[in-house]
């Protein structure tokens, strides 16, 4: 291999730097190299080494490069425009170089517009650089490397921390309207709830549709949820298309978010400090009936059934006269605080730069009892050993604690049911403490103590080495593992509990994803020929790990899960799966002159997931794009400032299910369990699924067609993509007959298409010394379609569950070729049966008045299942954003709108409240509206909706439209004029107020329509069953007053 | 340049293949917490397989079941058990308005297949065991096999007693072709020879009786009851007596008045008793509670009693048809002081006490069974036994089947006197009955006062049907006993035939080989 090294390298002193091929060789992942640019920059493979001699006619230049707030910027790039010659500017951000009177000076850095100089006969050349709007010209990080925006050739956003939401709590959060294609959904408030993101729709129906997350280069195994500190984050780039996620192969085919933490290259030591406080309260309540309102009807109903009339008439004009009741609502839903502080370093010189951070999130849920807190701390370490061996470290570790609700949210039984169901002639602390009385409500959350904690330490380290000029060897090592606790316990005097002498349980999960990444990158030119090569290796293997111990007959409540020794009886049960994946990829990217740029990619997954006979998949993509604004007959029209077309097509895959799928297993769990002698308890085995040997990848084929347009040096970006998605193959855990014992079998069949468009209009609308005012829009159109199903296409119904026990069986979605995934399917709602109505002697013969009508839609003269039709579609449409950002002097102003159409929602949460005959309480609405022989006109069925002689509870009266436009996050800042703040060392001083959902324009009449699914752990729920509102845990608005202090 | 940039595409290359070629197996599936059919080679193994079968009748625990809805269809539809207004899948079973949608109905059929599913699985799994190889015994193997098999006959018991032609798949999934997946309707007759086939070796392989420890394992006893009660319903009346009679022979006994009778037979605390030959064990152990317990407790008794949910009120007619001296009457609430301290009393004309309502009396609307009492607050451990089988049913059987081949004979009479004695009845005489007609009515009421919540009503109604009208009309007696009752009569309607349930939404939307007409003239 020794003699792979040339003999006479060129000396680094006689190389002449350029930043454009700098950035095409930027190596890898992140921007490494980009971070430790201070070091010297050296050619690219230069056919014959230039030795610079000083012309006569050149003059020595020297100056000091400053951005807008007179900040010197080291590493920018200076090179003689159609030279080779160039330099960058040191530490203190001056430089010098030779030039002759004439020559153009090009100043480029990455985050800055580029700007050029003619150099007269003055020997100062003193530069400041505006931050860039010019997006077109970025440098963005891609899989496994980085990309100049003009020469890179798929779909992508590139979101850099200024362009993030405002005090965002996750991840997720910073990216609400902000990307088109890109939909956030917040399914579940819960502090400490991952949001869901879904980019360009849904492929899947089994498998997990979230996109494949990629922090510094490392893909991890599923969310990222809360585990990572928002302010550490320096910029998000969305990969949407297959050509840019083919790379990821196999885990690409949901689009791919490559998070990239801050590094403390290019900047003066500093340290900041973030911190906001603020409050938060539900978005909206619902109009409940009253404690008298309710008695009444209680006392009815038990009237019907022959029990005693609970509610005497003293205890009715107590209840009518306001002495005694309560409205649950009020106790359950609290103004909540929230905070979150934040302290980071960055810095360094220019062999090692330094970023860390420490911080710190408490939030108090909207709901008693509920909260998340989360303490976190991060070092990202670069350096240089020599001109040729670099490495990089990061490690960041944090731990957050939820306080869990008792009866999870959007569950048949989830907390808020309990809440609103509540009895409101009951009275709070009437003697009997709230978790001693299992008719309270909130004897579900003061009875139990349910405290879940993850930990999580991702650690990673990578060594570049570049053993001759343009080939860089990396290794990437990492592991990313979290540990979380689950504890529970409830006291013996609580009624839960009481029978048992107390219940704990206490559960450890370890997930452990191991890491190695080699990768070899080639950069070299051929005269305008541009050529960068990459292959590389990925292996990893998860594993997970859990044991779980639950107790009961505690000899003293005090210790509780703290010491589970204090118990007599236990149960226990570990588990672990694990999950292997070697890969193999490469990569060529090719342009000549930027102009005409080619990029090429393959990658070979193999996963254990799969069946014996398919563990290997096979994932290419190719992508075209011309950059016509490069072109000179475009340039001299002087219509465009930048303009490119793009094409990709590729294929990418979807692994992401369970391990152990493919085989028949047999399990022991709660439903092998039995006794023999009325005591003991046994446990047997049983069969969990059918084996399938052949199960496969689902692929993805993508072709995306993009235009980017600048007009008016920038000012005006447009980008457009049109996209059409085939996945094929599809992880389908397909309904079979329940007569076979099991209800699904997982295998892959099916196709599911994706067609779209997006639109994406970046504006600088003013731009002057003391106004600015910038705006973006998105807007994203995909249109879902499932192809086909399998052999002999027919439907699959998706939804097993009731929300009352009184609910007849019915699957509220399903999955049928020409409708998109998330079809509702139910019955057409047609009114309420009145006294000798004509459908009480045809098409709904066992119905008495008062019941619900439904259409025949076939006209077979019965209604029953089969006159079920498609209602609509859970997944909107289209979705919106517009953000807005002025700045006036010190001040400024961002506001993040969000929207979306063409969605529905089942409404079960309302149709659960007009139940008359519930044992529970209902909306106001029952009081007045509910149909009786002598209320005729009532438009609330007499017994609901629950179990009647027809039709069902999956009705169109219940299907709402979810369209909604949402003030999403305003933020209205102020940043002290430095000259007063630099008395106290402050060199940045910023305060701001910030509301996050504080408007929303909706007609929907549940609570909100940001709301997603239940909650599952089924992913086909998660895909399909989207589009229900039912026991979420509230949206919250939020109002935060921030500071930001930089020294 | 040429040769430099051919050295870099070589050191490229050399890279490239050191990091490809390092590792390219290792990607097969690991188990690590879970039984592979492979590993399973153990007589261990039989033995978990047989008990994950039994763990199917409670399904997944709480309601499923055996452990409650399959009573709900058993017991709903029928003239002595009705629903609160609230329990709406329970108010389509009792007032015949139910569809396929109906959940109980979609959540038996899911659990029965669920159960022989098991069965499959765990006679493939024992078959392939060499029991006698790993230090145990062949015996044991044959039981294990006959207890599965038991297990299978039962569900199928059930499957074809609610929807008579049924999916009919005894084989393990590892056999399944694709058409197994979408299976067909096979006749009922084929069902139950597969039945009879598996009873016959099950009562040939089980033993007579466990120990302590195991005391509600399958033993040839119920094996051979449960033949009985399948010969029964074929009216096979020889056949079922000769089995019957073997019954007899195995040394079962009532639960005498000595022992505190019938109405000790049900209390929580009598966990085994000779008396019953198979049933739903669930575990008094406070662990047990949803996974091993059963909802019959909580169901049984409302909430003026005792804290229950009182969705098994029974009509207050059922109270009138019983002497005030017999001691099965005390198995339902008479007269009971309510948590609110008033008395609810059953009224006069009903055979109650309560002449009248006043400030502390109430008048019952409905009574509750007392068969499966539970402790009164919000977490009913749920462990009482569920019969399945019991001596006295097989007692009743054999009475009825000598009836049908003999007529009134004294055989019949004793064995219905020592049900009618052990509940401080008098005696019957062959005098007392003019007719075998007259002897069936007879013993089909004693059933009623028996065997009341205990799943038989539907069964015994339809086979009264069949046998008043020597098998012409299922119907006969079901629709004699069952308008009366329901709120509007004219809900019943003779174009639906009542023997069978509909087939489930779940498995007509999900199997390929059924559709909506195989529910024609199934329902309204």
């Amino acid at each position: 291999m020794m003699k792979c090294f040339p003999k006479n390298r060129v000396s680094p002193k006689a190389s002449t730097p350029e930043r454009r091929l700098i950035l095409h060789t930027v190596p890898v992942f992140l921007s490494v190299a980009l971070l430790m640019q201070a070091a010297p920059v050296k050619a690219i493979d230069q056919p014959v080494p230039v030795a610079i001699t000083v012309n006569a006619q050149q003059l020595p230049i020297t100056g000091t490069v400053t951005d807008n707030d007179n900040t010197t910027l080291p590493g920018v790039n200076i090179i003689i425009k159609g030279t080779n010659t160039g330099t960058v500017t040191n530490q203190d951000g001056t430089y010098q170089i030779n030039a002759e009177p004439g020559a153009t000076l090009v100043f480029s850095m990455v985050g800055f517009a580029t700007k050029e100089f003619v150099v007269g006969n003055q020997q100062q050349i003193n530069i400041k650089l505006l931050a860039a709007e010019n997006q077109l010209n970025e440098v963005m990080v891609v899989g496994y490397g980085s990309k100049n925006k003009s020469t890179f050739t798929g779909s992508a956003v590139t979101l850099n921390a200024e362009d993030l939401n405002e005090s965002s709590l996750s991840v997720a959060n910073l990216l609400q309207g902000r990307a088109a294609g890109v939909q956030v959904t917040q399914n579940n408030g819960t502090p400490g709830a991952a949001l869901s993101i879904r980019i360009r729709g849904t492929n899947s129906l089994n498998a997990n549709s979230e996109p494949l997350y990629v922090i510094d280069g490392f893909p991890v195994s599923d969310q990222v949820g809360f585990s990572l500190n928002p302010d550490d984050i320096a910029s998000i780039t969305i990969l949407k298309d297959a050509a840019s996620t083919a790379i990821y192969g196999a885990r690409g085919a949901n689009g791919v978010v490559i998070i990239t933490t801050k590094s403390g290259a290019n900047r003066k030591s500093n340290l900041s400090v973030h911190s906001y406080v603020g409050i938060q309260h539900v978005v909206n309540q619902f109009d409940l009936m009253n404690g008298y309102q309710n008695a009444m009807r209680i006392n009815s109903i038990a009237e019907q059934q022959g029990n005693t009339i609970p509610y005497s008439a003293g205890r009715l004009d107590s209840l009518q006269q306001g002495i005694i009741g309560t409205n649950w609502q009020d106790e359950v839903f609290r103004t909540a605080r929230v905070q979150n502080h934040n302290i980071s370093f960055a810095g360094g010189n220019n062999k090692t730069n330094i970023f860390s951070s420490f911080d710190y999130l408490d939030q108090q849920g909207v709901v008693v009892h509920s909260g998340y807190t989360r303490i976190g701390g991060r070092v990202n370490l670069n350096h240089a050993v020599n001109d040729k061996l670099k490495m990089s470290a990061r490690v960041f570790g944090n731990y957050g604690t939820q306080n869990d609700l008792p009866l999870a949210p959007s569950t048949i039984n989830g907390f808020l049911k309990q809440v609103l169901k509540a009895n409101p002639a009951s009275t709070f602390d009437s003697g009997v403490t709230p978790d001693r009385d299992a008719r309270n409500p909130l004897h579900f959350f003061e009875a139990v103590d349910r405290e879940n904690t993850t930990y999580r330490t991702q650690a990673y380290y990578s060594l570049q080495y570049e053993p001759l000029k343009g080939l860089v060897l990396q290794t990437d090592l990492g592991a990313d593992l979290t540990h979380t606790e689950a504890s529970y316990f409830a006291p013996s005097t609580v009624p839960t509990a009481s029978g048992t002498n107390g219940q704990g349980s206490f559960t450890n999960i370890d997930e452990r994803d191991m890491i190695i990444n080699p990768t070899a990158h080639y950069t070299f030119s051929r005269g305008n020929n541009n050529f960068k090569l990459l292959a590389g290796y990925n292996g990893q293997k998860y594993t997970y790990r859990e044991v779980g111990t639950s107790a009961t007959n505690f000899s003293s409540d005090e210790l509780g899960y703290e010491n589970l020794g204090t118990a007599q009886q236990f149960s226990s049960y570990s588990g672990r799966t694990q999950i292997k994946r070697k890969s193999w990829f490469g990569r060529i990217d090719y342009d000549y002159k930027n102009k005409y740029i080619f990029t090429g990619t393959y990658r070979i997954d193999g996963s254990s997931v799969f069946g014996e006979n398919n563990k290997l998949g096979y994932f290419p993509s190719i992508a075209v794009a011309w950059n016509f604004g490069e072109e000179d007959v475009i340039k001299n029209s002087g219509i465009f400032s930048a303009g490119k077309l793009r094409a990709s097509y590729g294929i990418t895959g979807n692994d992401r299910i369970s391990s152990g799928i493919s085989l028949a297993t047999f399990s022991s769990d709660n439903s092998t369990k039995y006794t023999f002698d009325g005591v003991s308890t046994v446990t047997g085995i049983a069969i969990t699924r059918l084996s399938n040997q052949d199960l496969k990848w689902e692929e993805t084929n993508a072709l995306d067609l993009g235009l980017d347009l600048g007009f008016f040096q920038n000012r005006v970006i447009i980008e457009a993509d049109y996209y059409t998605k085939t996945t094929k193959d599809l992880l389908l855990d397909r309904s079979i007959s329940p007569s076979t014992g099991f209800l699904t079998r997982f295998g892959n069949a099916g196709e599911v298409s994706n067609k779209g468009f997006e639109f994406f209009l970046q504006t600088t609308n003013i731009r002057n010394s003391n106004f600015n005012w910038n705006s973006t829009f998105s807007y994203a159109v995909n249109k879902n379609r499932v192809e086909s199903l399998g052999a002999n296409n027919s439907d699959i119904y998706v939804g097993s569950f009731k929300p009352d026990g009184a609910a007849n069986f019915e699957s509220p979605f399903i999955i049928r070729v020409g409708e998109p995934i998330g079809a509702i399917y139910g019955y057409i709602y047609d009114g309420i049966i009145q006294e000798n109505d004509p459908v009480l002697t045809t098409t709904h013969p066992n119905a008495e008045p008062g019941d619900p009508k439904f259409v025949d839609v076939n006209n077979d003269g019965i209604v029953n299942a089969e006159d079920r039709v498609v209602l609509g579609t859970g997944v909107p449409k289209v979705n919106l954003g517009f953000t807005n950002n002025f700045t006036y002097k010190g001040l400024d102003l961002n506001i993040v709108l969000q929207g979306q159409t063409g969605g529905k929602l089942l409404n079960v949460q309302k149709e659960d409240l007009l139940n008359p005959i519930s044992e529970g309480n209902g909306l106001a609405q029952l009081v007045t509206d509910t149909w009786s022989e002598t209320n005729t006109s009532g438009s609330i069925p007499a017994r609901g909706f629950y179990g009647n002689a027809h039709g069902g509870w999956v009705n169109s009266r219940f299907v709402e439209s979810s369209d909604y436009v949402r003030v999403k996050n305003i933020t209205l800042g102020y940043t002290i004029p430095e000259v007063i703040t630099q008395r106290f060392g402050v060199s940045v001083l910023n305060v701001y107020l910030n509301a996050q959902n504080l408007l929303t324009w909706t007609n929907y009449s549940g609570l909100d329509p940001e709301v997603g699914n239940l909650v599952d752990n089924s992913q086909q729920n998660r895909n399909v069953a989207r589009g229900i509102d039912f026991n979420a845990y509230p949206v919250n608005k939020m109002y935060l007053l921030g500071i930001k202090l930089t020294f | 340049m040429a040769i430099k940039f051919k050295k870099n595409i070589t050191l490229l290359a050399a890279v490239i293949s050191c990091t490809v070629f390092a590792c390219q197996n290792g990607l097969e599936e690991e188990t690590f917490s879970v039984f592979d059919a492979n590993t399973l080679t153990n007589p261990e193994n039989g033995e978990q397989a047989v008990v994950g079968t039994y763990a199917g009748l409670k399904d997944n625990g709480g309601y499923g079941y055996y452990a409650g809805y399959l009573y709900w269809l058993y017991e709903y539809p029928g003239d002595v058990v009705t629903t609160t207004l609230t329990a709406r899948q329970g108010v389509q079973l009792d007032q015949l308005t139910y569809d396929a949608s109906n959940a109980s109905i979609n959540d038996v059929w899911t659990s029965i297949y669920r159960l022989i599913s098991r069965a499959n699985e765990s006679e493939a799994i024992i078959s392939n065991i060499d029991y006698a190889g790993n230090g145990s015994t062949e015996t044991l193997k044959q039981q294990h096999l006959g207890e599965v098999r038991f297990l299978r006959a039962l569900a199928y018991y059930d499957a074809t007693a609610l929807w008579g032609n049924v999916p009919f798949l005894n084989k393990p999934s590892s056999e399944f072709t694709e058409a197994d997946e979408n299976p067909t309707l096979t006749d009922q007759a084929i069902v139950e020879a597969a039945m009879i086939a598996d009873l016959e070796f099950a009562e040939a392989n089980l033993p007579a009786a466990y120990t302590a420890a195991e005391v509600a394992r399958a033993t040839s006893g119920a094996a051979k009851a449960l033949l009985g009660r399948l010969y029964m319903r074929r009216l096979e009346w020889q056949k079922a007596a000769d089995k019957l009679a073997e019954v007899i022979d195995q040394g079962y006994d009532l639960r005498t008045p000595a022992e505190g009778g019938v109405v000790s037979l049900f209390a929580r605390e009598n966990r085994s008793d000779n008396e019953f030959i198979f049933v739903l064990k669930s575990s008094n152990e406070s662990g047990a509670y949803g996974i091993n317990s059963n909802s019959f407790g909580q169901n049984s008794t409302p909430w003026d009693y005792n804290r229950g949910w009182g969705n098994f009120p029974l009509n207050l007619s059922f109270y009138s048809i019983f002497n005030p001296a017999d001691a099965r009457r005390d198995l339902l609430t008479g007269v009971f002081t309510t948590i609110y301290g008033q008395i609810m009393a059953v009224p006069k004309e009903y055979g109650g006490v309560a002449v009248a309502a006043d400030r502390d009396t109430i008048l019952a609307t409905f009574v509750y069974n007392l068969k499966y009492p539970h402790t009164g607050n919000y977490n009913y451990s749920g462990f009482n036994n569920v019969t399945i089988l019991r001596y006295a049913d097989v007692l009743m059987m054999q009475a009825e089947a000598l009836n049908e081949l003999n007529g009134v004979n004294s055989e019949s009479l004793n064995l219905l006197n020592m049900i009618r004695n052990r509940s401080n009845l008098p005696a019957y005489t062959m005098a007392d009955f003019s007719s075998k007609d007259a002897l069936r009515d007879a013993i089909f009421e004693e059933r009623n006062k028996e065997f009341f919540m205990e799943g038989r009503r539907r069964d015994d109604l339809i086979r009264w049907g069949k046998s008043a009208s020597n098998g012409t009309n299922p119907l006969l007696k079901f629709k004699e006993k069952v308008v009366p009752t329901l709120k509007n009569p004219a809900t019943y309607s003779d174009a639906v035939n009542y023997e069978f349930y509909p087939y489930p939404q779940n498995e007509i939307q999900s199997n390929t080989s059924l559709d909506a007409s195989a529910n024609v003239g199934r329902v309204k």
